[in-house]
């Protein structure tokens, strides 16, 4: 008898600044929504283990989505794309998860995104607090500004595609499974190429809530950031700055993992995110019994 | 920490993911430690020597320079945090690579790679002493 992923994959037609995109999200399980955000230059399969876990989906929705110009997301037909390099925005990020909540009509999801998407948690936090419940900032820093010098060396014609997913694989940690260390770098090797540094710009030089991550309201929407031991990108000193300015945000380390935890150990990640899912459900409960 | 030239060559012509990452290589770069100047010389992808007696006369590409401690915490069967690689050591804990940049990042695959080797290289001289 053949064995098959509980996991079904759909496109969603949205209009995000005045362009329609068709967009590729997976999902599984039911209960509680939970959008998940993958890495900058990567796709939904980042999630793929925690969407297969039916410790997971049997009370949480889970949905992951790949960004316009990621995976399963094509760039959009009605526009000249390859005449400009491209860029990921801040404005651009928050329009589109704004709309793919409402295209798929989730009632106040939880929010889980990593490295950029995790930046991400902390934008949609305090731009759009109404449309979560709660986030969850794996990886999330106040800025990630100081290598910005790398970028170049990131979108190439003398360096192959084979540089990107090596300094991932310097990401994670020794410990994890290598048969996971290397899908997770399989993953990121099929990035298009302008792509990783696009997406970087948003990680590197937009993302910046150093006088604004204090306005965060955690009685309006739950602020989870969990820090990797081994993630050189986002360092756990790093991790513990943002969570110090939102008052009311939970930190949570995460000793022996690296940059992508859903992907690199996923055995260990679940030990640590399922009641991470499991209270931020709840803080939605909170909120809509104060409103 | 000693690293036997001989071993290191050998090792690095014996692994299968350096071999890969390192094909059309021509190349020759330094491994410093506090007690040895490795000259690493590749052609087509192949290490032909690993020259332990190193001048500064000597052309190089690149570097991958560190203290005694930088190498020991870099080799350990299981790194310290930030010592999971050079780059990481670097931005961290002031491990030096240096030299052409456009060289580096073309094949830092292959250079991620040494580390893992040096390693192995380093664990079995532990085991043969």
């Amino acid at each position: 008898m053949s064995r098959f992923a509980d996991v079904a994959g759909r496109y969603v037609y949205l209009t995000v600044q005045g362009v329609e995109y068709r967009v590729y999200f997976e999902e599984a399980g039911s209960g509680t929504p939970v959008v998940l955000q993958h890495t900058a230059g990567c796709d939904n399969r980042q999630w793929r283990h925690l969407l297969e876990d039916p410790d997971v989906t049997a009370d949480f929705r889970l949905i992951a989505v790949d960004l316009p110009y990621h995976g399963k997301s094509l760039p959009p037909t009605s526009e000249r794309w390859w005449t400009t390099e491209y860029t990921l925005t801040e404005e651009f990020l928050l329009a589109f998860h704004v709309a793919f909540v409402e295209a798929l009509e989730l009632d106040r999801p939880v929010y889980m995104g990593c490295s950029m998407g995790g930046h991400l948690a902390a934008d949609l936090a305090l731009r759009h607090p109404g449309s979560y419940r709660a986030v969850v900032g794996i990886e999330a820093t106040l800025h990630s500004h100081g290598m910005e010098r790398i970028l170049p060396w990131l979108y190439h014609p003398e360096i192959g595609n084979d540089t990107k997913p090596a300094l991932m694989h310097t990401l994670c940690a020794p410990d994890s499974p290598e048969e996971f260390v290397r899908e997770t770098v399989w993953v990121y090797s099929q990035g298009a190429p302008p792509v990783f540094k696009g997406d970087l710009e948003y990680y590197m030089v937009g993302h910046d809530l150093t006088e604004s991550a204090r306005e965060i309201d955690t009685d309006r929407v739950g602020v989870w950031v969990l820090s990797a031991e081994y993630d050189w990108a986002a360092p756990p000193a790093a991790c513990a700055a943002l969570a110090a300015e939102v008052r009311g945000s939970h930190f949570v380390p995460m000793t022996g993992i690296g940059h992508f935890p859903m992907s690199e150990n996923p055995a260990r990640f679940k030990q640590i995110v399922l009641p991470v899912l499991r209270e931020a459900a709840l803080s939605g409960q909170v909120a809509a019994v104060r409103a | 920490m000693e690293i036997n030239e001989d071993r290191l060559r050998d090792a690095l012509n014996a692994d299968p993911e350096f071999r890969l990452q390192a094909r059309y290589w021509n190349t020759q770069f330094r491994i410093v430690t506090e007690s040895q100047n490795l000259l690493v010389r590749l052609a087509d992808g192949e290490v032909t020597a690993v020259d332990a007696g190193a001048t500064p006369f000597d052309t190089w590409d690149f570097q991958l320079a560190g203290t005694a401690e930088h190498w020991a915490n870099l080799l350990a069967p299981v790194p310290p945090p930030f010592f999971q690689d050079y780059y990481a050591a670097m931005l961290y804990h002031g491990f030096r690579i240096e030299g052409n940049m456009k060289t580096i990042m073309a094949y830092y695959p292959a250079i991620r790679r040494t580390r893992e080797v040096l390693a192995q290289v380093v664990a079995r001289q532990e085991v043969a002493a």
